[in-house]
């Protein structure tokens, strides 16, 4: 059993305002390049496949034109669940119609989540696809008011799956979630609503599973186990993410239930990186369409900067000064208390601004005699 | 202010009464209101804001206006929360102003602006309710509510909405206020009044000084005015002027003053000449009158002449004087010593009857003498018996004592011995229910043999029937079920005649002549069978038939089987009850005997150990003989006692056989022993007082007799002297002529002799002297003429009138001219001073004005003071700011006009990208809400730093986020809602309204406000 495993498209996402279509459509054509080539039976995507709940028209057009070519084309199967970017419903909605010998789709969460089943050469290979969903959706799919989070929204998705898997089949999950172990990146968003709280699903809960196909998180790797695996972004969507080699997972299955996998690497055709140094250096540089991140080293504000980077570099994106860094770094989230409650201060600072001389100490003098006296009027009315 | 609990209650699209539990979001950092246009999100808001000040959530909507219409008019309109603050936990509940129907008739009541707040702090919120409110702090009164809510906040409705709860199209109002306005927002948010009270102050101090320098100013002015003179230069030439004048002036007096000394001069010569007529004058007068005295002089000295004859007899009157004195002092000691005489006699005769008296009391002394010398032999007796007494005392102790031992052993014979009675009784007792206890023990043992051997037979007996009844049954089922093959057998053989008959007409009918049967083969087909043939109903019913044939068969095999076991089961009981004897009595009959076999052993008492009993009942004989033993001991001992102390008494009382029993006690003897002694030492003392009073007495007797004798001579002596004197004094007398009574009369004129010979001496010298001055005078005026006077004195007092009033000139000239030179001086250095002062208070005016702003640019201290905060709010805010702008913009203060440096507090936004400052207003849609919502944030935390007792917990934003879901700006959301997370949801929770979906996918927690005819109800999610 050969599985293409691939996640995190965010179709319909803009690279700090530019549009990604294009380099959408490129991976997605290496993907159907994949299919055709290593002959999968299965293709997962799990999970975040648009970037949001009503993705753009643009988004959806590339999706419906990918998977009409993989249906028309191939003899591959097909298994899609909705990420916590994705709209339920709406990816519930492509479920209907299609043909469920073929495909499994699937968006709200449900109490009874059934496999499909493929047979290869060694016997049948059951893949559960569990959704995204939240606590509170949760509580009421599962009629269970103990579901608290995320983990235990995991627990009762498999505890629904697993009934339904035939006995001595092997077994696959496709889930979209935060399991222990994964590192994260700035683009993944939060799956917990409460500042703080656990968002991490424990690998353990997986037991039983052959191979574990999981979506969320944007960097490619295993967790918890060499078989529980994000396949992570096709694309790089952040700054963070500089120097990541994305790529989709080719994962054989054989008799046993053993996975093997194999990474096939991406070529996006921009990529993203940041460059630094002054703006004279900068505009040095050979010209590039890739997403690049200018930090000017210089040491004044420049006149229009970002105007001549983009002459160059069109999809600059981000400048910044290193300075501003350094400074933002240090200064700390809070910023210094005021100092009204410092009268001499404050009145010492009018006069240096507006006169350009601080305070005589003859006006010294008369200041501190006036606080004092104001001061003693206050008393005296208390 | 951190809410928790917010009940709304027919409030705008609420018709009944909705609470929203912000506990379960709060924790979230970040949660939403969302829900469709109209559904009453922002209403939410408003009832906070109202419940908590008395207003709605923006500011032009009235309180009144919140009343729902879909709402049960009966059912008032009513805000409740529960919000928590400077650690305490308070419960607010407010009523608008409203009509609602009146209890009685049909009109409308309308009810006040109510407000109620609580403490609620340590109560349950599940329990807290109008029943249970928590403590009041304050009630009914709005005013008092809002006055505690506004101490507990640090915050009024106006900052509330700047800073806590934005209201929709209210976020950016900070943002693009003008400086004014913004100055405004900050002054009511920041308490900067200290920097107007110090311009103030400053002021008023600066303008005292200036007035007071204006005002001494004006003075000097008027005193120039007042000499008639404008300027200072004026003033001097006055002042030469004013010294001409005076320099003539004082010639003038000096010409006057020497005609007025010439005048004077010639007035005192002639005064002088007039001198001497006048003395001349006088002295005659004087004359005369000395003269006038002459009659008095001579009657003065006749007087003298005979005062110095009675002077010359004063020797003999003394004499006779003396004599008289001496005669009467003797006569008068006389008369004290006869006195003396007799009082001494009387004294003496008082002495002896004392004694005498006593002396007669001696014969009962003497008897008390010997009575206590008898009483001396008693004390004696008495000591020597006190062995005696001690030792009839001490027999008496012992004698008791064994009496009470005897008693005691006595009492412990009685103990044993009824001890013994009771060991011996139970003994026996327990002997004999031993032996019953051994027979029942055996009839029981035998009972029980009896019962299980009569009891194994029944139970043989019983099995036995069992098995009978079982292999009767079995007997009748076997040939039910025999008949029931039968049956079945002949219906199946039936059928099968029957089916074969049926296929055999089905082969037949396919017969066709010269073709072989397929039965037989045969080509000649002579008799086909008939019928339809081929009927698959009969198919069926065969195979039921046979079926059931098979059914039964096995029934009937199984039947046979059960009658088999049943017959084995009947011969192995019966064996069993023959090997077992019959019982001689009945097995129920056995049980009841045991049981009462076993009722008698239970009564009997429980066993108790006999041989302990026999050893007790032993060891109390012997404790017996050894009490008896102790019993006669004591006897023995308590008999002689009593012996022991009789014979001590008796011997007792012999010894003291002659002492009287009143006084045998040793103190009542020695006490009257002390009596007597007393009663005859008293009596011997008062016999020798007595005695040295009589002979004292009679001594002094004679020594007054001896004096008044001496006295009586003495008497005599100088009555004699006296008659002798007086008979010389009328002798001089007669010899002068002159009676005793001119002696008395002239005898007053002795003293005077001196100043009347004086007087007399007196008037010759002065009438001597009087008539030589007349004399010496006549001769002096002999020469001269008497001058006019009075016309010398007239032209004197015209000159000096004249020197006066030339000197008044003079004077008055002179002070004019000081005058003028001291208001000079005092001008110059009024002047000094006050150009001293006005240097003085330079700088406290430029503070003044400074701080007014008068100068620097028209900005005073107080918007200096604010714009200070405002750099920290716009610090504060680009901290927000920089990365939800991925560090694009900070905003800065606006340098505003050309050349001149005034800044005020205009924000512009620093673009990075381009490196110049743009005004804000420049900014698209989404980055005015990023920027607006940066500076709110910002502006919370500078107040939140900046008051001590304002806590922002909880911040909620009405809306906005519509601005930033444009496909263009897709990433910026997420990063907007990322930084609140990341930087706001840490320290506070942040409440967003947002009908946009993309919000609600992000924060997917919060509560949902559903919108149904009936009105809307809010749901929580987390």
């Amino acid at each position: 059993m050969r599985i293409l495993h691939t996640a995190d498209w965010h179709l319909g996402r803009q690279f700090e305002g530019h549009s990604l279509d294009h380099d959408h459509a490129a991976v997605l054509d290496q993907v159907f390049a994949a299919v055709q080539k290593v002959q999968p039976d299965a293709l997962v995507v799990a999970g975040d496949i648009f970037d949001r709940a009503a993705p753009p028209e643009s988004a959806v057009r590339l999706f419906n034109r990918f998977i009409e070519s993989v249906i028309a084309n191939t003899s591959c199967a097909v298994i899609l669940i909705a990420g916590n970017h994705d709209s339920a419903d709406r990816i519930g909605a492509m479920a209907m119609l299609a043909d469920r010998r073929r495909t499994l789709v699937r968006g709200p969460l449900s109490s009874t989540e059934e496999p499909l089943v493929l047979h290869d050469a060694h016997g049948p290979v059951a893949f559960s696809a569990l959704p995204f969903g939240y606590e509170y959706a949760a509580r009421e799919c599962f009629a269970d008011t103990n579901i608290k989070c995320p983990a235990d929204v995991m627990r009762a998705q498999i505890a629904a799956a697993r009934p339904h898997i035939p006995p001595g089949a092997r077994w696959i999950i496709v889930a979209h979630a935060f399991v222990t172990g994964a590192s994260v990146g700035e683009t993944e968003r939060p799956l917990t609503r409460i500042a703080g709280g656990i968002e991490t699903v424990p690998a353990e809960l997986f037991s039983g599973a052959t191979y574990v196909a999981l979506g969320h998180i944007h960097r490619p790797q295993t967790a918890g186990a060499p078989h529980i695996r994000y396949s992570g972004a096709p694309l790089a969507f952040g700054f963070d993410e500089e120097g990541n080699q994305k790529s989709m997972a080719i994962v054989d299955i054989d008799a046993p239930g053993n996975a093997t996998v194999e990474l096939i690497p991406f070529q996006p055709l921009r990529s993203v990186r940041t460059i630094r140094g002054t703006l004279e250096e900068l505009l040095k540089l050979p010209p590039s369409e890739d997403f690049i991140k200018p930090i000017l080293t210089d040491d004044g504000r420049l006149m229009d900067p970002m105007k001549r980077i983009r002459e160059r570099f069109p999809f600059a994106c981000g400048l910044t000064y290193a300075r501003d860094l350094v400074a933002r770094q240090t200064t700390g989230a809070r910023p210094s208390t005021t100092a009204l409650d410092e009268p001499e201060t404050v009145v010492s600072q009018f006069m240096q601004v507006m006169r350009g001389t601080p305070l005589s100490d003859r006006e010294t003098h008369i200041l501190a005699d006036t606080i004092a006296q104001l001061a003693s009027r206050e008393d005296a009315a208390a | 202010m951190k809410p928790l609990i917010l009940i709304l209650q027919a409030i705008g699209p609420y018709a009944g009464r909705q609470s929203v539990d912000f506990r379960t979001v709060l924790d979230s950092g970040l949660f939403g209101i969302y829900g469709a246009t109209g559904s009453g999100k922002s209403t939410i808001f408003s009832a906070m804001t109202f419940a908590l000040f008395g207003e709605a959530a923006r500011s032009e909507q009235h309180a009144t206006s919140l009343r729902s219409d879909h709402a049960d008019a009966s059912l008032l309109t009513q805000v409740e929360l529960i919000f928590e603050a400077g650690g305490r936990t308070y419960r607010i509940v407010r009523q608008p102003e409203q009509t609602r129907p009146a209890k009685r008739g049909g009109g409308e009541t309308s009810e006040s602006h109510k407000a109620w707040l609580f403490d609620v702090t340590d109560i349950d919120l599940g329990k807290v309710s109008d029943s249970n409110p928590g403590k009041v702090v304050a009630e009914s009164k709005v005013t008092l509510v809002n006055e505690a809510i506004k101490k507990i906040l640090g915050y009024g409705a106006a900052q509330f909405r700047q800073i806590v709860l934005l209201p929709q199209g209210r976020f950016e109002a900070f943002l693009s206020a003008d400086t004014q306005e913004r100055i405004r927002i900050l002054r009511d948010l920041f308490d900067v009044s200290l920097y107007r009270r110090l311009a103030e102050s400053l002021k008023s101090r600066s303008d005292a000084a200036e007035k007071e320098v204006a005002a001494a100013r004006t003075g000097c002015t008027a005193r120039l005015t007042a000499e008639e003179f404008e300027t200072m230069e004026q003033l001097g030439q006055g002042i030469a002027e004013a010294e001409h004048r005076h320099r003539d002036l004082r010639d003038a007096t000096a010409k006057a003053k020497s005609e007025w000394d010439a005048a004077v001069a010639a007035f005192q010569a002639a005064a002088q000449t007039d001198a001497h007529f006048r003395e001349h004058f006088e002295a005659q007068a004087e004359l005369a009158r000395i003269h006038s005295t002459r009659n008095e002089i001579a009657a003065t000295e006749s007087r003298l002449k005979l005062a110095r004859v009675v002077a010359s007899l004063a020797d003999a009157a003394a004499a006779r004087d003396i004599a008289r004195r001496e005669a009467v002092d003797a006569s008068a000691r006389h008369a004290q010593a006869a006195d003396r005489l007799k009082e001494s006699e009387a004294k003496a005769a008082d002495a002896r009857s004392s004694l005498t008296a006593l002396l007669q009391k001696s014969p009962e002394i003497d008897k008390q003498k010997s009575t206590l010398q008898t009483f001396r032999t008693y004390q004696f007796k008495l000591e020597a018996t006190q062995n005696l007494k001690a030792a009839a005392a001490s027999a008496k102790r012992t004698a008791l004592e064994r009496t009470a031992s005897n008693k005691q052993a006595k009492a412990t014979f009685d103990t044993l011995a009824s001890n013994k009675v009771a060991a011996t009784v139970s003994f026996q007792a327990a002997q004999s229910a031993h032996l019953q206890r051994a027979q029942l023990n055996e009839a029981a043992a035998n009972l029980r043999t009896l019962y299980s051997e009569a009891a194994a037979f029944d139970d043989a007996g019983q099995k036995l029937r069992a098995a009978q009844d079982t292999l009767n049954y079995s007997r009748a089922d076997f040939v039910k079920a025999e008949q029931h093959l039968q049956q079945a057998s002949a219906v199946h053989a039936e059928i099968e005649k029957a089916l074969l008959q049926d296929h055999a007409a089905h082969l037949a009918a396919h017969l066709a002549h010269g073709e072989a049967c397929p039965v037989c083969g045969s080509h000649d087909h002579p008799a086909p069978a008939l019928g339809p043939g081929g009927t698959e109903r009969l198919d069926a019913k065969y195979a039921d038939a046979k079926a059931r044939h098979e059914q039964a068969r096995d029934a009937a095999a199984a039947a046979h089987l059960r009658v088999e076991v049943a017959q084995q089961a009947v011969a192995g009981c019966s064996t069993v009850l023959q090997a077992l004897a019959p019982p001689p009595r009945a097995a129920t009959e056995l049980a009841a005997e045991l049981q009462r076999v076993k009722d008698e052993i239970k009564r009997l008492p429980p066993p108790s150990d006999l041989v302990a009993l026999q050893a007790k009942i032993e060891e109390l004989d012997a404790e017996l003989s050894v009490a008896s033993a102790c019993l006669d001991a004591a006897r023995q001992t308590e008999l002689e006692a009593s012996r022991t102390a009789a014979a001590a008494e008796q011997s007792f009382a012999d010894a003291l056989e002659i002492v009287p029993p009143d006084l045998r006690e040793a103190v009542t003897l020695t006490a009257a022993i002390n009596a007597l002694d007393a009663t005859i030492n008293a009596f011997i003392r008062d016999h020798e007082s007595a005695t040295a009073a009589d002979r004292q007495a009679a001594e002094a007797v004679a020594a007054a007799k001896a004096k008044t004798e001496t006295l009586t001579g003495e008497v005599e002596r100088l009555s004699d002297q006296l008659a002798r004197s007086e008979s010389r004094f009328a002798a001089r007398l007669a010899e002068h002529g002159l009676t005793a009574e001119d002696y008395e009369m002239r005898k007053a004129d002795v003293p005077v002799i001196p100043a009347m010979e004086e007087r007399i001496l007196q008037y010759a010298a002065q009438s001597a002297a009087a008539e030589s001055h007349v004399q010496r005078t006549a001769e002096i005026i002999a020469q001269l003429q008497r001058p006019d006077l009075d016309t010398l004195a007239a032209a004197r007092d015209a000159a000096s009138k004249a020197f006066d009033a030339a000197q008044a000139a003079a004077t008055t000239a002179l002070a004019r001219l000081k005058q003028l030179q001291k208001l000079q001086s005092d001008l110059a250095a009024e002047g000094q001073r006050l150009d001293a002062l006005e240097k003085e208070t330079a700088p406290l005016r430029e503070l003044a004005e400074a701080f007014t702003g008068r100068t620097y640019h028209r900005i005073d201290l107080e918007t200096f003071a604010i714009s200070t905060l405002f750099d920290r709010v716009l610090e504060a805010a680009n901290l927000r700011l920089a990365p939800m702008t991925r560090a694009r913009y900070s905003l800065v203060r606006e340098t505003e006009g050309r050349g001149n440096a005034r800044r005020g507090l205009g924000i512009a936004v620093e673009d990075t990208y381009t490196g110049r400052q743009r005004p804000t207003s420049t900014l698209s849609g989404g980055e005015t809400f990023i920027a607006a919502l940066a500076l709110a944030l910002g502006l919370s935390d500078i107040v939140e730093s900046a008051h001590g007792n304002v806590r922002l917990d909880t911040i909620f934003i009405d809306e906005g986020f519509g601005s930033l879901d444009s496909d263009g700006d897709s990433g910026t959301l997420e990063t907007v809602l990322q930084t609140l997370q990341d930087i706001v949801g840490a320290s506070r929770s942040v409440g967003l309204i947002s009908h946009v979906p993309l919000v609600q996918q992000a924060i997917p927690n919060g509560f949902f406000v559903t919108k149904t005819p009936a009105g809307s109800h809010i749901e929580v999610r987390t």
